[in-house]
């Protein structure tokens, strides 16, 4: 077995891991602390923040990748654990949970009728044998998931003091993913989920793998925009002058470049560079892989200049402060000012724009991929997908579950990533009202 | 019997964990003005919010508010009381005006709402309030906006606002603590008149004990949510009971400087900061903003200056440019026998320290004092950069120096300032300049400073130059002043001579203006 490392992949545990200092670092520091204990003592944002941090986990197994030695395609922990999806083909579509195709065909008696589904065992030929075998996996599912979560209270109870009535509303959401959990692993050997599209490529399969693919954009063209918006940022505030001049001329000079317009352009340069050097990548995944990383990189170079402005602002108020002052007459480099005395006091605004900027780049991937323009078509997302839905929404009977499954998979995490980022925002703004 | 206009009985105001204030009562009868007094924190303000319902949403109240014969205590009586029977002056009346209006259009507003008038006939009406509040009566003044006129018009104005309704009473929150001292004495000799002659109740939440002495009838004095003295004024100031309403009352000293001051430490020779104003498209100096102007002074050792002025004087700018923060546009000032440009950064900040105005910005929110404290010390004297010095430093300025451990928002102001006395002595300095030492701090602890001051001066020997635009710390604490308007120094002498025989107009006025 051989580990393959993916750029993206690279740089999310890099992430992870810079998230993961931060945590100790936080937990080492007493006013930090106590804001974050004040975040996580709303309920609604505990339970956004469990939700969100089970989306990361299904990201970050699917950014381990290797390959068997007796096998040339690479796998991706995620896709072990989906293997049974993965490897039952179908012809084409199916509805959610349904054991025969959509359409009808000429089958091998000569007679019209619908195809049997690969997955789905033999022995069930029609719905209500269907719906008997789905509710008595439904049943089975919900008592393991009983089990699992009496274990993991009993666990979690041994460790710290358990007090339900404050946490109820996190427990609840625990015991749905829990629930969620067992009822995959129960039904994805015997059933297409989300059922099957145009090609018999399970939905289910393709809604969980564009995961990733969101949280890259989420997550990476932020933190590929920060260092720029920082640093020019606290240096246009603080020098003033020329250097704001400059900063400013920069960012106004991008801003007045329609945004879609840039993208597509380097979009498209970037796709006849990599055409014409096809043979300088391993495998389409590495090449498809490369492609949406520089999407985020251009991204990102169009989006720094709105933090960037905000910590112009606040620099601009902050280096007239009297601590400042302080530091400038007892003769304190410029450099230890700006990240000591500065970046402290304006990372509440780069904590609120990276929350509050996630859910809507997540967005965005799924608006440039509709356009076209987006991440490689053999990447899974949910732009793809919902780019692909656009001839099934015009067939008769209407071919939904690709799109809704997107939606629904995309709502879900975009609305935990809101939940929990208003939160953030009303305890880190000084503005904010945090007796809500 | 005069009778009682506004009645409160057992007022207490709460958030979810504590009380703010403490079942207080008390009463104001017409045409009276009564005082609290208490310092910042004390809940004053608060009381005023609750008896016209504007408290914050997280906050409540109970107890009975009984205004003549309603009953105030409910939200839904109160819409038809406010800004018609009782009105509302804030501290700061350029935030409670608004910018895109004129003045006479915000008189009008009130008038529309309170009044049953035609247009025309507010319109005569508004001019006839800017009489009453001694404001020009042209079209010209009614078509101003809030920016062209100065603090104290706006306050008129604000004035003007509250008897536009009709207001029986008036609750006026600390109405002049923003303005000049010179604005101050004629508003509220302002008020004082408005009381005659519209037998206006006041109430008067103040933390300055001149303004009451000159204002009130009666005085409360408040401290951590409870009314601790209730009494007539003159009772009161003859003969508080209470231990802490005679700490309020102690007033600083006069003059017990002595004469003997050593080498010339700093001199200042036709100093000018000018700040370019650039106009047209190839930004061409035009002309110059002359924030100071020819100013000569000079510090000797172990003396104390002080330079006098309102806001915008000038005074500010001036001690920034003895700190080097500005650039001199002409003039000369040296520090011993070298001009204090060819000093290098360092050697300089190690001679000229610096102890700000604002003491909760004076520390960086998200440091430990500490590490403020270690890291000035890291960049000018490394060697005693560690925590048995800081220890002293704490203790020299009579603080536990356990404090250090802390973060800024844990302390209180007292403590802040002496702090930031603490990090400017911490390089052993020769000069200190003090930019409104006291100004954000209240009157107890402003003795405090000024004393810890003088002790550290007769120790280490240490001269000041203190800006202020409070007389009686410069009665005190400074040797030789320098009094500073629009840039130009006015007049400068020994302190002495200067209180007791000044020349110029200016001065006069704004020692008159001292209310005592």
């Amino acid at each position: 077995m051989t580990f393959i490392w993916l750029w993206t992949d690279f740089l999310l545990w890099v992430l992870f891991a810079l998230s993961m200092i931060a945590v100790v670092k936080i937990r080492g520091n007493e006013l930090l602390s106590q804001k974050w204990q004040k975040i996580f003592a709303q309920p609604l944002a505990l339970s956004a923040f469990i939700v969100f941090a089970f989306y990361i986990l299904i990201g970050l197994s699917d950014s381990i990748h290797f390959r068997l030695d007796n096998n040339t395609t690479t796998y991706s922990v995620l896709d072990r654990a989906l293997l049974p999806a993965l490897e039952a083909e179908e012809k084409t579509y199916s509805t959610p949970l349904n054991f025969e195709q959509f359409s009808k065909e000429y089958l091998d008696n000569g007679l019209r009728g619908r195809v049997h589904l690969n997955l789905v065992s033999a022995e069930i030929t029609n719905a209500s044998d269907n719906t008997k075998n789905l509710l008595s996996i439904s049943a089975n599912a919900l008592f393991y998931a009983v089990s699992i979560f009496v274990v993991f209270i009993l666990f979690l109870a041994k460790f710290t003091a358990i007090n339900t009535k404050n946490n109820r509303s996190a427990f609840v959401t625990i015991f749905a993913l829990i629930f969620f959990c067992t009822w995959v692993v129960l039904l994805m050997p015997n059933y297409h989920i989300l059922g099957t599209d145009k090609a018999g490529i399970d939905v289910f399969y393709k809604a969980v793998k564009s995961i990733r693919t969101g949280m890259i954009f989420g997550l990476l063209t932020t933190l590929l925009a920060l260092p720029p918006a920082i640093i020019l940022g606290l240096m246009a505030g603080y020098f003033k002058g020329k250097t704001d001049d400059v900063i400013q001329y920069i960012y106004t000079t991008i801003n007045a470049i329609p945004g879609i317009l840039l993208i597509a352009a380097l979009v498209l340069i970037l796709q006849v560079y990599m055409d014409e050097h096809a043979s300088d990548y391993a495998s389409a995944l590495e090449r498809s892989d490369l492609k949406l990383l520089l999407l985020c990189v251009i991204l990102a170079l169009t989006s720094w200049t709105g933090l960037c402005r905000l910590i112009r602002a606040e620099t601009l108020k902050l280096s007239e402060l009297e601590f400042v002052q302080a530091a400038k007459v007892f003769g304190v480099s410029n450099i230890k000012i700006l990240f000591n005395h500065l970046m402290p006091n304006v990372m509440h605004l780069v904590l609120i724009s990276i929350v509050l900027d996630f859910s809507g780049l997540v967005l965005i991937e799924a608006v440039l991929s509709y356009v076209g323009v987006g991440v490689d078509a053999t990447t899974m997302s949910w732009g793809n997908m919902i780019n692909a839905a656009r001839l099934e929404l015009s067939t008769d009977p209407v071919v939904w579950w690709p799109l809704a499954s997107s939606f629904i998979f995309m709502f879900i995490l975009v609305l935990s990533a809101n939940l929990f980022a208003d939160r953030v925002r009303q305890v880190f703004d000084p503005k904010g009202d945090d007796n809500a | 019997m005069p009778k009682t206009l506004l009645s409160v009985e057992n007022l207490s105001i709460f958030t979810k964990s504590q009380k703010i204030v403490n079942n207080i009562s008390f009463s104001i009868n017409e045409g009276e003005i009564f005082a609290l007094v208490g310092e910042s924190g004390s809940g004053k303000s608060l009381t005023a919010l609750s008896i016209v319902d504007l408290l914050a949403k997280n906050l409540k109240k109970s107890g009975n508010i009984t205004y003549q014969d309603a009953d105030l205590s409910h939200s839904q009586n109160i819409q038809n009381f406010r800004g018609s029977e009782i009105a509302f002056i804030f501290q700061d009346p350029t935030n409670s005006l608004n910018p895109i209006m004129t003045i006479g259009e915000q008189v009008d507003e009130a008038l529309a709402l309170h009044t049953n008038l035609a247009k025309k006939q507010r319109k005569s009406r508004v001019l006839d309030l800017f009489d009453q509040v001694d404001l020009d009566t042209s079209m010209q003044m009614y078509a101003r906006y809030p920016h062209q006129v100065s603090g104290g018009q706006k306050q008129r104005v604000m004035i003007a606002c509250a008897l536009a309704g009709g207001a029986k009473l008036l609750i006026a929150d600390e109405p002049t603590t923003a303005l000049d001292v010179t604005t101050q004495k004629q508003v509220l000799e302002l008020l004082l008149e408005l009381r005659k002659n519209q037998k206006l109740s006041i109430l008067l939440i103040t933390h300055d004990l001149s303004v009451v002495k000159l204002m009130a009838d009666r005085v409360a004095v408040m401290r951590q949510g409870d009314i601790i003295e209730n009494r007539d004024k003159a009772e009161f100031f003859q003969n508080p009971k209470e231990q802490y309403s005679k700490e309020l009352l102690v007033s600083l000293p006069k003059g017990t400087r002595d004469q003997a001051f050593g080498d010339v430490l700093i001199k200042g020779d036709k100093v000018k900061v000018y700040f370019p104003i650039k106009t047209g498209l190839l930004q061409r100096t035009t002309d110059y903003v002359r924030a100071v102007d020819e100013i000569n002074f000079t510090l000797k050792q172990g003396q104390n200056l002080a330079i006098v002025g309102e806001s915008g004087s000038g005074k500010t700018t001036l001690a920034k440019a003895i700190m080097r923060q500005i650039d001199l546009f002409d003039g000369h000032v040296s520090m011993g026998n070298k001009a204090i440009k060819k000093y290098d950064r360092k050697s300089y900040a190690a001679k000229v320290q610096i102890v700000f105005q604002n003491v909760t910005s004076s520390f960086n929110p998200r440091m430990r004092i500490s590490q403020t404290l270690l890291e000035g010390l890291q960049a000018l004297n490394p060697a005693q950069a560690n925590a048995a010095y800081l220890a002293e430093l704490l203790q020299e300025v009579e603080l536990d120096p356990e404090l250090m451990h802390r973060y800024p928002h844990e302390l209180s102001g007292g403590q802040l300032q002496r702090l930031s006395i603490a990090r400017a002595i911490s390089v052993n300095p020769e000069v200190i300049i003090c930019d409104e030492p006291t100004s954000a701090l209240d009157a107890t602890v402003k003795v405090q400073i000024l004393d810890l001051l003088l002790r550290l001066q007769k120790e280490k020997g240490i001269s000041y130059i203190i800006i202020t635009h409070d007389i009686s710390i410069v009665d005190y604490f400074a040797d030789h002043v320098i009094v500073m308007k629009q840039g130009k120094a006015l007049e400068s002498g020994a302190t002495q001579g200067i209180l007791a025989n000044p020349h110029n107009d200016y001065t006069k006025a704004l020692l008159s203006s001292v209310l005592n």
